[in-house]
């Protein structure tokens, strides 16, 4: 299916790794995600 | 992102999107690995040949970073999704399978106890579809895919070691990506470990086998064995 779009394959992993860090449990978690990278909306 | 006491590092501890969209700067990179370096924990940075800069690789090396066991990056379009044979019985689960669907891909990622809950509390959440294949109603393998906008990326595959090589994962494949395509995605996205002479491929020959194309090798950088 080339060509892809290198910043939407990626985005798509990163969207579900955000979403997925979202549901840690506080005992494993240490911190969602770096404040350098792009902005994500705040956990529910 | 960072979970202590879970490995490997590339998986459970990196920072993903830098050098994605837009250029990284040495000082937007230093800001990172000061954060993640607090954690005093071995993290991993990915850089594919499309991140940016081209130099942010050659920045990592020379912080101390090197080279660790790469993914290779697949996607497909949606359209026609592939049909497999199978003899398990594959089903979209919901919350009442949460436990099950952590404890298969807890046990077949040989993962801790505290993520099975972790990944079970998928099953049953918003733009997640959390599919299970079930031997004579005993759940075996499990996988999920998770849909936003136009793309769909499949993730968390796993099969208890005693129902390996029974096509459980072709099936997840293909499901998931019928499911995605259901759900408005144009493009499936996945990935796992670069094909080597002493790794394992079954994931790779599954992903190839569901009509994917390898994209990028994207490698991941790990930082120095006590960081900071």
């Amino acid at each position: 299916m080339a060509p892809y779009d290198f910043a939407k394959l990626e985005n798509a992993e990163f969207d579900a790794c955000i979403d997925l860090y979202r549901a840690v449990p506080e005992e494993i978690r240490v911190a969602r995600r770096s404040r350098c990278t792009r902005s994500a909306p705040k956990p529910a | 992102m960072s979970c202590r006491g879970i490995e490997p590092a590339s998986l459970f501890r990196r920072a993903v999107g830098l050098g994605v969209g837009r250029a990284a700067t040495p000082a937007e990179l230093d800001d990172v690995l000061a954060h993640m370096n607090a954690r005093e924990l071995r993290y991993a940075i990915p850089v594919a040949e499309a991140s940016q800069p081209a130099a942010l690789a050659s920045w990592l090396e020379a912080r101390g970073f090197t080279r660790g066991y790469a993914w290779m990056k697949f996607c497909r379009a949606c359209d026609d999704p592939p049909h497999v044979e199978t003899a398990l019985d594959i089903r979209v689960v919901g919350r009442d399978s949460a436990a099950a669907f952590g404890h298969v891909v807890a046990e077949g990622f040989g993962l801790p106890p505290p993520v099975a809950p972790w990944v079970g509390a998928l099953a049953g959440r918003p733009n997640w579809i959390c599919v299970m294949a079930f031997a004579e109603g005993v759940p075996v393998a499990a996988g999920a895919v998770h849909v936003r906008g136009d793309h769909a990326w499949l993730g968390l595959a796993a099969t208890l070691p005693s129902h390996r090589g029974h096509g459980a994962q072709g099936a997840l494949l293909a499901r998931r990506i019928a499911e995605a395509k259901a759900r408005g995605a144009r493009v499936a996205v996945t990935e796992t470990g670069e094909r080597l002479p002493d790794k394992p491929s079954n994931s790779y020959r599954n992903i190839l086998r569901a009509g994917f194309e390898e994209a990028y090798l994207r490698q991941n950088y790990l930082s120095p064995a006590t960081p900071g």
